[in-house]
């Protein structure tokens, strides 16, 4: 690991061929967005209202244009860029985004847009020495100091920081940095461990297997009722990555683009002829909750939620998922 | 306990023990700070989890469409601006009056996380310190007077008390004089470009996400317009004029239903400034046809009827 006095040296360092994106305050709230400066950037906020997800898997995108029966590519330039400042868990919903858009296998699905915006990013970490209320990170196998996923991580420590490279990415990015070399960083568990005790826990251990037995359980009937069905949670979420497809045309010219969808509106899984297998509030919060904390593990191995805490504060009717999913774990039917 | 949430409670447990109602709708404290959460309470054991909250800006009323056509009896906790959405959902048939039991709550008011959020920052923690508000936020602590944490459109109210109701709960309130326009009076003296510039600005910020639509409790259309497919009204996307579109046509779709609760507004998770179309429109159907929805049971909304002399001049 290596130590730094400040951290403009690295942001400068990394921005002389890169577009930083950080965090911004725009008007009362805080979004990722170009920094001209490292002046810019809002250094003490944890999370942003909004997770980073937007930089990689834009919010309205446009695939390609079409004009009668020629189809043109989207034009837009992807410029090599940094993400700034990351904290754990919207790396941990990076990472989970970049397991669903780029699979594995042959019959794996690989998004072209997500990946080129991907491949073109440096992930810049940034641990949480001090946790905000509502952070769950450590019940969904996170940590405010884990470093996994980031090129380069940012541990704060007293008259400084250390750096580390996780990835061969982030080593070579920092090559020619004036640096301090440090082989003593003892002092990183227990900062790890006095950030985590002020961190909520809950036992979410085995809640895979538990859900799958809830399929037809009358935990949904009542759980659901003071949601009201818009998509405030999916849109702040850093890992939830739904769109739906749309066209736009005048005449005969026009384009497709695809936007955040949300699991929760009632149209979402409307079909063609009308039929809505998911017409109740009720399946669709079991769907929410099942694929956040049993499919996703099922296939991918880990939960697709990180313990950010977003949604319960975004929530106009402050349901937290955390408490939902503990209310699961202690259902007996 | 403030004794508002005893009354509730008590109110509540009545009606459950004594089986007039399947459940009730109230609030509970939030789990996040300054945010009232809506409970559904079906059982008299789990009735102490009601509250009188401080941020208690959702219309509770916004849940009645869901049980239209279903036999539930139901309990419900209205201030006076919810007890008027009430109102306005039985003039449209939208629930029966007799499988209601109104709480209804003189309510002196409700504080907002958006108005919060405009005074202090971002809010990490908050505490209630009597008159004062004490918020922990990323750039420091600041204190805040309950008085400057009101939102707009409890600062308009001019029906503090609930309009329609079984049982009702907290003192009166004497309702202060003007008839609550003010603001709308003084926003329509800027000039046209000014007003366009500022709204558009606000328009922009939408993120389509609907909450204020689903927090709306008059905004219960099987199928909304914006997500109509064939035909097309609205393009998806985040197109300004789409977004500014979408809006108008939502908040023209509430003429004369809006009862001015905020619920929408409070909603947005982007703070976009709603109120300022939603009471500009009731201003007008207030002026035009003397209507204001949801007060008077018995009257006619104006897009359900017709009078020889209304107003038409807007009509070429």
């Amino acid at each position: 690991m290596i130590k730094l006095k400040n951290l403009k040296s690295l942001y400068d360092h990394l921005s002389k061929d890169r577009q930083v994106i950080g965090l911004k305050k725009e008007g009362n709230r805080y979004y990722y967005r170009p920094l001209k400066s490292y002046d810019e950037w809002s250094s003490d906020v944890l999370l942003g209202n909004f997770s980073p997800k937007d930089h990689f898997f834009p919010h309205d995108e446009t695939l390609f244009y079409f004009k009668a029966q020629k189809l043109i590519e989207s034009k837009e330039e992807i410029k090599p860029a940094v993400l700034w400042g990351v904290r754990p868990c919207d790396i941990a919903g990076i990472g989970e985004l970049e397991r669903m858009f780029n699979q594995k296998g042959e019959e794996g699905y690989r998004d072209p847009y997500f990946m080129e915006r991907f491949d073109k990013t440096l992930i810049v970490g940034l641990a949480c020495t001090e946790p905000w209320p509502g952070c769950f990170c450590t019940s969904v196998e996170g940590s405010p100091y884990k470093s996994e996923g980031a090129d380069i991580f940012i541990y704060p420590i007293e008259g400084g920081y250390l750096i580390e490279t996780p990835s061969k990415k982030g080593e070579a990015a920092i090559e020619g940095l004036d640096v301090e070399e440090v082989s003593d960083v003892s002092q990183l568990e227990a900062d790890r461990r006095r950030a985590e005790s002020k961190i909520k826990k809950y036992a979410f251990e085995g809640i895979e297997d538990k859900l799958k037995l809830m399929v037809d359980s009358n935990f949904w009937d009542w759980i659901h009722s003071p949601c009201i069905g818009c998509g405030t949670c999916a849109f702040v979420c850093p890992s939830c990555h739904c769109f739906d497809i749309n066209d736009s045309s005048r005449g005969a010219r026009g384009l497709r683009s695809r936007q955040w969808d949300s699991c929760l509106y009632e149209g979402y899984t409307l079909e063609t002829s009308g039929h809505n297998p998911r017409p109740s509030g009720s399946q669709r919060w079991r769907q929410r909750l099942m694929h956040k904390f049993s499919y996703f593990p099922q296939v991918f191995g880990s939960y697709q939620c990180l313990g950010c805490g977003r949604c319960a504060r975004a929530c106009p009717v402050n349901i937290n998922i955390a408490e939902i999913a503990k209310k699961a774990m202690e259902w007996v039917e | 306990m403030s004794s508002m949430t005893d009354a509730i409670r008590e109110e509540a447990r009545k009606i459950l023990s004594d089986g007039k109602v399947d459940f009730v709708i109230g609030y509970a404290e939030g789990d996040t700070p300054i945010q009232a959460k809506p409970v559904f309470i079906s059982r008299v054991e789990d009735v102490d989890k009601l509250v009188w909250p401080s941020f208690g800006l959702v219309n509770l009323a916004t849940y009645l469409s869901r049980y239209r056509t279903s036999k539930d009896r139901i309990g419900i906790v209205a201030k006076g601006c919810d007890s008027r959405s009430i109102v306005a959902l039985l003039k449209e048939n939208q629930i029966d009056r007799d499988r209601l039991f109104i709480i209804g709550v003189n309510c002196p008011g409700m504080l907002s996380r958006q108005v919060a959020r405009e005074k202090a920052g971002e809010i990490i923690a908050a505490e209630n310190k009597g008159e004062t508000w004490s918020f922990t936020t990323v750039e420091g602590n600041k204190e805040v007077s309950c008085f400057e944490l009101m939102p707009s459109n409890c600062a308009a109210c001019r029906h503090h008390a609930p309009v329609i109701s079984d049982v009702v709960v907290g003192d009166p309130i004497t309702e202060p004089d003007g008839d609550g326009y003010d603001s709308v009076r003084e926003f329509e003296k800027k000039s046209a470009p000014e007003r366009y510039q500022y709204l558009m600005s606000e328009m922009s910020a939408c993120i389509r996400c609907y909450a204020c639509r689903q927090a709306c409790p008059t905004c219960n259309c099987d199928e909304c317009f914006v997500d109509i497919t064939q035909p097309r009204w609205v393009d998806k996307g985040l197109e300004s004029t789409d977004l500014a579109i979408w809006q108008l046509i939502r908040v023209y779709h509430q003429a004369g239903r809006c009862v001015d609760c905020g619920a929408c507004e409070e909603a947005c998770p982007m703070g976009v400034k709603l109120l300022w179309l939603t009471r500009k429109m009731n201003f007008i159907v207030k002026e035009r046809f003397g209507f204001e929805a949801g007060v008077d049971p018995e009257a006619l909304p104006p897009l359900a009827t017709y009078e020889k002399d209304d107003s038409q001049e807007f009509i070429l």
